[in-house]
């Protein structure tokens, strides 16, 4: 599937989202897509690094999330890793979570490609078996293409 | 064929199947049974909810959710030292933001001791400030303090290497407005109840705070939540407070003028409450703030007091710190012996005997009249406003009577003088400037005469002396 | 006088409330007879197939591909995924779609715990379309799906099974009690949940399974009821981070 310059081919059972959520008019804010992947139903209500969904992961479970930033982050020391990163089981910890749940385990990175900012976020629904999630998640991940 | 029973009980049936489940209701009373049994009147008199509203939903440590920083932070809402606003997101439809969203500041410790290894955007536990704790500060906010390794990244983007989130920041307002963050929205709908007791929640108070740009306010961010006084209510931020009541509305203090309304015990105070904000003075020389019964007024470098009553009025009736007497340099004073009240200002003062309205002193008048000791001076407690007052010859100047005297000064002379005592009855008498004398130029002054002590004073057009042996004035003009 | 007509107050509505659960019980039993019995006439519209022994029954369940009606590209594997889904392709206009709307709206329990999908046709009207489906809903605007599983016109109900990746079951409806009855039948279920695991397996997933069915993941404070501090104290620190 692709939308907003963004193309994820989704391996089986994967529930793969790509959206952009609407600017608050009021305010000067910028919204920019973001796309959730997981192996299992992802709920309708979601946060963009995945509240809603991490709540329902079993132990076998992956979601990934990438989010766009800014085009103008990509200068930055933040986001100037470059290119999208690979996932190594060892970068995995069960504090790397927005919210740290018991069992699950999560990872972040922050990289550019083709002038746009991006934070990858993966999140396994086990820490103990992450070595066996994270080669779905790489999967999942070497899907992802930015155009 | 139906029996008109079973077709009763089968519509019975329909409506309650819509309705109520068997199993839901008997299930809910059970609940709500088992509630009344083991907690009794505590569960009808204070339900679950009532607790979890205060630090809204995910309060417990295992929920995994970031403590407040205001919880930990000594009551301040804002990154405490150590830390760094490392990206932000937002909740939609925010009661605490009067239904607005809602604003979350993830703090990120420092890596103070070492950096991040390779590419990654972390650095080691050995390298944080902080220990992961869960916040038992005694409240209900238990949420992880310095756990949670992880970045929004839309602030402080030149900072690549960061430590796991310390505490959140919460504004009704955008942070980009008041913290170095990209306008990048990140959305989270789930943490839209999260709080804490040293939060405020949303009120009068809240609503003017976000309008006046939250965190980017003059106010700062917030420290603590709303206190309720019988006076009002009152919030406290970090440079300033701000005060509420139906009658008054919401208005702020800061500076100067707060440090001086804490001085006098606040509203309980004889100002009350504040009917503005701390505003510039219309010379723009000054600050000032209304209350209910007064007002404090600050002149730039120069001192703050505060002003109330019949003075107060009086001094505004002048154009206040437009008017000639500018601003004031004492707080309004009892007058000797309970005779009355005075303030002075940097232009002359108010004097207000008991009963009766304040009069106006001004410029070299109210200087000499202090010099002379005021209403312990020989000429007493004024009687009338200082006025204009013309000589025979038509010089013009200014007098000021007293209730033993007077003060009078010709106008583009130097200084006032004084007269009282028998000298000053008999020029009375005369018609004081009007009269052959004229405007005194000198005051009263002890004298030797041949036959004893005596007074005498100068005028423009004569001497006037007083024998105190005899009991006689004598006046010489010419 | 007041204390003994309260008291009164409360027997007669306790009493009201056991007649009526007594008189519910009979309708039931009475239901139950009247069902033995070769049931009511049909006076509403039901064609169903359901596997086995139907043209569409396990045909292979093909991807869902769409957009929500907040604008998310959206594409949802259906075969391969650990339950069961209920596609419910629907109209914003179809008279008859409404009460499914209605149902499905107000969060419906599906026999079998299975996940419904709401599947609309492009054009239709994305505001009145949010207006009935209400928040919880997921509303997926595919025109491919209603071509690639024929749909001959709304409502129709298409049930896929995950693990096997196959559709089990399809058909209309005019009331969501018929579905879910059909269902019911289709499942073997009646009103049991569906066991989505072979039997006897009562291992640690299995036991997260039906956890997370019960919505009871990582976490849930109801796995720690006395919780938090002591249970933080006792984590260990992963070294993984700082290898990044």
């Amino acid at each position: 599937m692709k939308a907003h310059g963004l193309r994820v081919t989704a391996p089986p059972a994967w529930d793969v989202r790509i959206f952009r959520r609407t600017a608050d008019v009021a305010t000067v804010e910028r919204t920019f897509p973001i796309v959730h992947a997981a192996n299992f139903p992802l709920p309708a209500r979601r946060g963009d690094y995945g509240s809603g969904a991490v709540e329902i992961m079993g132990p076998t479970n992956v979601m990934v999330a990438l989010v766009e930033h800014d085009p103008s982050a990509a200068a930055t020391a933040l986001f100037s890793n470059r290119g999208m990163p690979r996932v190594h089981a060892d970068d995995f910890s069960p504090r790397a979570l927005q919210r740290t749940l018991r069992g699950q385990s999560g990872v972040q990175y922050f990289f550019n490609e083709a002038g746009r900012a991006f934070c990858l976020y993966i999140v396994l629904g086990s820490h103990a078996r992450r070595r066996r999630l994270v080669e779905e998640a790489s999967r999942l991940v070497a899907s992802m293409a930015i155009q | 064929m139906t029996s008109p029973t079973e077709r009763l009980a089968t519509a019975a049936s329909t409506v309650l199947s819509r309705r109520l489940s068997r199993r839901g209701f008997f299930a809910r009373a059970a609940v709500v049974g088992s509630a009344v049994t083991a907690n009794g009147l505590d569960y009808i008199l204070h339900p679950g909810t009532a607790y979890a509203s205060v630090c809204g939903s995910g309060n417990t440590c295992s929920s995994g959710w970031t403590a407040m920083c205001c919880t930990i932070n000594h009551g301040v809402n804002q990154c405490p030292p150590g830390t760094f606003a490392g990206g932000w997101w937002k909740a939609e439809g925010a009661n605490l933001c009067g239904g607005s969203a809602r604003y979350y500041v993830d703090c990120q410790a420092e890596c103070s001791h070492c950096g991040c290894p390779g590419g990654s955007h972390f650095c080691p536990e050995h390298c944080w400030d902080c220990k992961p704790h869960c916040a038992h500060h005694g409240t209900c906010d238990e949420r992880r303090v310095c756990h949670n390794v992880f970045r929004y990244g839309q602030c402080e983007l030149d900072r690549k290497c960061g430590g796991p989130v310390v505490c959140r920041a919460i504004s009704c307002t955008p942070p980009w407005r008041w913290a170095n963050c990209t306008t990048t929205a990140a959305t989270d709908n789930f943490t839209v109840s999260h709080s804490a007791p040293c939060l405020p929640g949303w009120s009068h108070i809240q609503k003017r705070y976000t309008e006046l740009g939250s965190q980017s306010s003059v106010l700062g961010t917030t420290v603590g939540r709303e206190h309720v006084t019988e006076h009002g209510h009152t919030q406290h931020y970090e440079h300033g407070r701000m005060y509420w009541s139906r009658h008054t509305g919401a208005h702020y203090l800061d500076g100067s003028v707060l440090h001086h309304y804490l001085h006098l015990h606040q509203a309980s105070s004889v100002l009350g409450l504040p009917v503005t904000d701390v505003e510039t003075t219309r010379d723009k020389h000054g600050k000032r703030a209304r209350f209910q019964h007064g007002g404090i007024y600050h002149q730039h470098g120069g001192e703050t007091h505060a002003l109330w009553g019949a003075i107060w009025h009086r001094w505004r009736d002048l154009d206040g710190t437009a008017g000639p007497l500018g601003y004031p340099t004492t707080e309004i004073r009892p007058l000797h012996q309970d005779q009355g009240d005075f303030a002075r200002f940097t232009g002359g003062s108010l004097y207000r005997p008991k009963g009766r309205s304040p009069y106006l002193l001004l410029g070299e008048i109210a200087a000499k009249y202090h010099q002379l000791g005021a209403e312990t001076s020989p000429v007493g407690l004024p009687t009338a406003d200082q006025h204009p007052a013309v000589d025979a010859k038509g010089v013009a100047g200014t007098e000021l009577l007293c209730a033993a005297g007077a003060i009078t000064r010709i106008t583009g002379r130097p200084q006032a003088h004084g007269v009282w005592g028998p000298i000053y009855t008999t020029w009375n008498d005369q018609g004081r400037a009007g009269g052959e004398l004229g405007f005194p130029v000198t005051d009263v002054t002890d004298v030797t005469l041949p036959d004893g002590p005596g007074q005498q004073c100068t005028f423009e057009y004569g001497v006037a002396t007083y024998d105190q042996t005899t009991g006689e004035v004598t006046v010489r003009t010419g | 006088m007041v204390a003994i007509s309260i008291a009164e107050g409360v027997a007669v509505l306790f009493l009201g409330l056991l007649v009526v659960g007594l008189l519910r019980s009979h309708a039931e039993i009475l239901r139950r007879l009247h069902d033995l019995d070769g049931g009511p006439e049909e006076t509403s519209r039901t064609v169903v197939r359901t596997a086995p022994g139907t043209a569409a029954a396990n045909a292979p369940a093909l991807p869902l591909a769409g957009t929500t009606l907040d604008g998310e590209a959206v594409e949802i594997a259906l075969a391969g995924s650990a339950g069961r889904t209920l596609l419910a392709f629907l109209s914003a206009t179809c008279y008859t779609c409404e009460p499914f709307w209605a149902a499905l709206a107000a969060g419906v329990d599906v026999p079998g715990g299975a996940r419904v999908i709401a599947v609309v046709q492009a054009g239709d009207s994305v505001p009145r379309l949010q207006k009935l489906a209400g928040p919880d809903l997921l509303v997926i605007a595919s025109d491919e799906a209603w071509q690639s599983y024929e749909v001959p016109g709304s409502p129709h109900f298409v049930h896929v099974d995950g693990p096997s990746g196959l559709v089990i079951g399809e058909g209309t409806a005019s009331t969501w009690a018929q579905v879910r009855d059909l269902l019911e039948h289709a499942t073997g279920a009646g009103p049991q949940p569906i066991d989505l695991l072979p039997p006897g397996r009562d291992n640690a997933e299995r036991i997260d399974l039906e956890l997370a069915a019960a919505g009871i993941g990582p976490g849930h404070a109801s796995l720690y009821p006395e919780s938090s501090a002591d249970s933080l104290r006792g984590e260990t620190t992963d070294s993984g981070l700082h290898g990044r």
